[in-house]
Formats: C-alpha cells, structure tokens, sequence
C-alpha cells in the first residue's frame, strides 16, 4: 500500500520532468528533503503535512503548471491507497 | 559535424524544415511552430499565439519570404497555436501573396472566430492529404478527440517527420528542443491533463505501427527523435489518463 513517502517520489520523478534536476534539487534543498542519486526520498516518516509543504513551495515558485503537472498522478495513487491530500492536490 | 543549437535563431530540424518557436524560459508551456520550405512554397504549421508574434515572425523571416507562405496548416484551434493566424494572414496578403488554412471542418467553424479571412482547405474533404505544386505530399492522420475532436497529425512524406501537435507534447520549464533522459515525465504530465483516455489515445497512436517515422515534431514540448520514436508511443500507449482516472 502506498505511503506519503511514495506520493512524495511521484511528485519528485514527475516534477523533475517539468522543472529540470537544478530547479527541482532547489526546491527540495530549501525543504531539507533528503534524497538519493534517482531522486528517491530517503525520509521514510513522510506525512501529509510533508506533503503540502512541498505543494506549496512548488506552486509558489512555479505555479499552476508545476501543480497540475503532478495532481492527476498523485490523487490516483492516493485515492487507491486511501490517504488523505492536502487542499492544494484536491 | 553537428549544427550548434541556437534557439535565439530558426533552427534547421531536417532539410528545408525549421522550427521556428519561442522558448520562454519563463513558461512551463512551450509552443513550437515550424516552417516547411518546398521550393516555391512554404508551408507554415501551427503558427502559434499573439504573444509570441513577434519572436515566431523574426524566425519565419530568417527562413522564408512572407509572399510564399501558400498553407497554414492548424492542427485544431487553439489560441496557443492559433491566434495569431489573422497577424500572418495580413502581411502575407501586404505582400501580395495567399494562402490557404489546412485543418478540419470541426476546427474551420471555430478558427473563423479569430477573424480569419483565408480560405480553408478542409483535410477532411480532401482525402486527408496536401499535395504541393513540387508534387510532395503531406498526409493527415485524424486523431479524434486528442484532445479537439476534429486533431489530426501530419506526417511529410518527403522527410518522414510527424509533427504531432499536442500528441507527444510536455509540460516542461526545463524545456529543451529535443527531448531529454526526463521528458517522458513532462509528456505524461500533459495528457494526464488534456487526453481523454487511454483507449482514444491508443486508437490515434495505432494508426503510427506501420508508419516510418524519423522524427516526432509536437506542437508543445520537445521533438523526439528517430530512436526513441517507439519507445515514446509505447509510453503514451500505456498511460491511463482523462476518463480512466475517475
């Protein structure tokens, strides 16, 4: 069953399509998002709240585009493993 | 030797073919209009928006006269890709020249509401193919419903380049013109957000098995090339989005 942390690597695989390695390394630098060489998050007590966190800094620094890019993709994984997403991904 | 890739100019993507976009390094969506030079005719595919008229026409004109844009094609009619047709329309006639707008019926009644004043030449009455007057020939492949009903591609016979319009496209900030190790995730991006579902968008994509294809041209994102032309088809083939979500 998926976890805050897999939602999390969805948004990191995806968003490094849309944003580039340097802009998405930026983001999750500001957010002391640990990660490895592939871009997988290395916190494994990620919680919704990690979650939004991540939302936000996206939508602030790059908008509606670096927030549609990944909401479709997420809220399917979320909704099969019934986990709540914060107001930003609904 | 290769061609140093400079996208502050036209840029040659296959013989006497130019891609002739704006690359906003601000924008998470990218449009990419190309030039067709076919001797005396130059054929002028998804001209693009008003905003970016100027950037698109400084490109056009590095690589054609005005007088011999014959055909617009417009692959649907969308304002990203359609709304500055009017602007080319009018210096094209300042000059003497005319030209048609190739797209389909679906499309024509809604391009007229940008004011247009060109004739159309409708592909879906017209067997689905362009003949120029060198005899090369562009054919049209309908793709309903990705994501306009009346969207077709169209495939040079001549250069064996699809340009794809949306199908293919990206949503990227880190926009490259060709696409990258990362595109994929930029192209599911966008047609989890504007394709209707995996079965329509497999029923377009069908119609490619058997094509020769040397080049995949979109109309938004990065162009694909011949090695990674099936790899990418399978990908989209495999997406579920639109309809198989809810």
């Amino acid at each position: 069953m998926a976890t805050y942390k897999d939602l999390i690597d969805i948004v990191i695989m995806r968003e490094l399509g849309i944003l580039g390695k340097e802009r998405m390394q930026g983001v999750l630098e500001t957010l002391k998002i640990p990660v490895d060489g592939a871009g997988h998050c290395l916190k494994n007590d990620c919680g919704i709240g990690d979650l939004d966190r991540l939302m936000q800094e996206l939508a602030a620094r790059y908008g509606a585009v670096a927030v549609m890019g990944c909401k479709i993709a997420v809220g399917r994984v979320a909704r099969e493993a019934n986990l709540e997403l914060p107001k930003i991904l609904n | 030797m290769a061609k140093e890739l400079d996208i502050n100019n036209a840029y040659e993507i296959a013989p006497g073919i130019f891609w002739v976009g704006f690359a906003d390094p601000g924008a998470g969506f990218h449009c990419n209009p190309y030039i067709l030079n076919d001797g005396a005719e130059t054929v002028f595919l998804d001209p693009g928006s008003v905003p970016h008229f100027p950037q698109v026409l400084g490109k056009v004109m590095q690589v054609t006269e005005l007088k011999k844009i014959t055909h617009i094609i417009a692959h649907h009619q969308d304002p990203d890709l359609c709304s500055a047709i009017p602007r080319y329309e009018e210096l094209v006639a300042g000059v003497g020249g005319e030209l048609d707008i190739c797209t389909h019926t679906r499309a024509s009644v809604l391009i007229n509401h940008y004011g247009t004043r060109s004739d159309f030449y409708r592909v879906d009455a017209n067997d689905w193919k362009l003949t120029l007057k060198s005899g090369r020939t562009l054919r049209f492949i309908f793709t309903p419903f990705l994501h306009f009903p009346g969207a077709f591609m169209t495939y040079d016979e001549q250069s064996k380049i699809l340009f794809s319009s949306d199908i293919f496209g990206g949503l990227s900030f880190d926009w490259s013109l060709y696409a990258n190790e990362y595109y994929p995730e930029a192209m599911k991006a966008f047609h989890e957000n504007y394709m209707p579902s995996n079965r329509i968008i497999r029923n377009g994509l069908n119609q490619l098995d058997n094509l020769d294809i040397s080049m995949i041209a979109p109309q938004h994102g990065s162009i694909i090339k011949k090695e990674e032309v099936r790899r990418y088809i399978d990908i989209l083939k495999n997406l579920e989005c639109g309809e198989d979500l809810f």
